[in-house]
């Protein structure tokens, strides 16, 4: 439902474009920047889409992303766990800043369904710090097509 | 960025010192493409791109940087060393470039502290020096 809280154990996927991708293939901190004006950093929350097994919940939001935009050969999904994420930033920020993530999900007619769609809420825009910190918790990293 | 700004930065970087000077214009060519792919076409900020270049050209013997691009089109560009040492500058199109520091704490090497700001492009190298010279640390 909409607005109800990504629970701490569960976890989400960031789409990273190509221009957020290290050469290494690691993700960079720029992939969590929001852009100028932007409420918050979309991503997919995987437990909301009930299914059994990572590889189905990737598999399905691979699916559902594609029905929505181009996504390019080099584009990565960063996969984080939402209570480790908000941990390290209310550690290490200097404003101890509180991230929510909160589900979002488009429903509406005359686009493309995505369920599990969700956002990250309290990254600054102007911050270097907490889109490195989000960067250094990201557990996996997959294929995004 | 157009087409002809782009081979000026070419250009540019392939008659410069820097010793990873067609690694890095490789790069920069796969960042342009990558970036159009993911923000409907924009292009990369040429402002951002030349200051990234003048920034190495100034602190020679630096490593490779690890370079990618923010959503507004500027370069990120990281070095890692020892000890959890990291230098990240994002290179603005304004001429800023905002700058963050992970180093040990000179008195509690087992702490890693953090260090960022903000100043202009053509004065990050003298005010980063003191803070964190890049020679020995690469992407």
């Amino acid at each position: 439902m909409k607005g109800d809280v990504v629970p701490d154990a569960d976890h989400v996927t960031r789409l990273c474009g190509g221009s957020h991708v290290r050469e290494d293939g690691t993700i960079a901190a720029t992939a969590f920047k929001p852009r100028p004006g932007e409420a918050y950093l979309s991503v997919n929350w995987l437990e909301a889409l009930g299914l059994t097994g990572r590889g189905s919940e990737l598999a399905e939001v691979r699916r559902v992303l594609a029905t929505k935009r181009k996504v390019g050969g080099a584009a990565r999904l960063a996969i984080l766990n939402v209570g480790q994420a908000r941990h390290v930033v209310r550690q290490e920020s200097s404003a101890r800043l509180e991230l929510a993530f909160r589900h979002e999900p488009e429903v509406g007619t005359g686009r493309p369904h995505d369920h599990s769609h969700s956002g990250i809420y309290g990254v600054p825009e102007d911050d270097v710090l907490v889109p490195e910190l989000l960067a250094s918790v990201v557990l996996k990293v997959a294929e995004a097509r | 960025m157009t087409d002809t700004d782009l081979a000026a930065v070419m250009m540019r970087l392939q008659t410069s010192q820097l010793p990873f000077q067609a690694r890095l214009a490789d790069r920069i060519a796969q960042l342009a493409v990558a970036f159009a792919d993911d923000y409907d076409g924009r292009q990369l900020s040429i402002r951002s791109v030349s200051g990234l270049i003048d920034f190495l050209e100034a602190v020679l013997p630096s490593g490779y940087p690890d370079v990618t691009v923010t959503p507004e089109g500027d370069c990120y560009a990281e070095w890692r060393g020892a000890q959890g040492r990291k230098v990240a500058i994002e290179f603005l199109d304004s001429g800023d470039a905002r700058y963050l520091l992970f180093r040990p704490n000179p008195r509690h090497p087992q702490r890693i502290d953090r260090l960022n700001g903000t100043t202009t492009t053509d004065a990050l190298a003298e005010t980063m020096a003191p803070l964190a010279p890049l020679t020995g640390q690469a992407a």
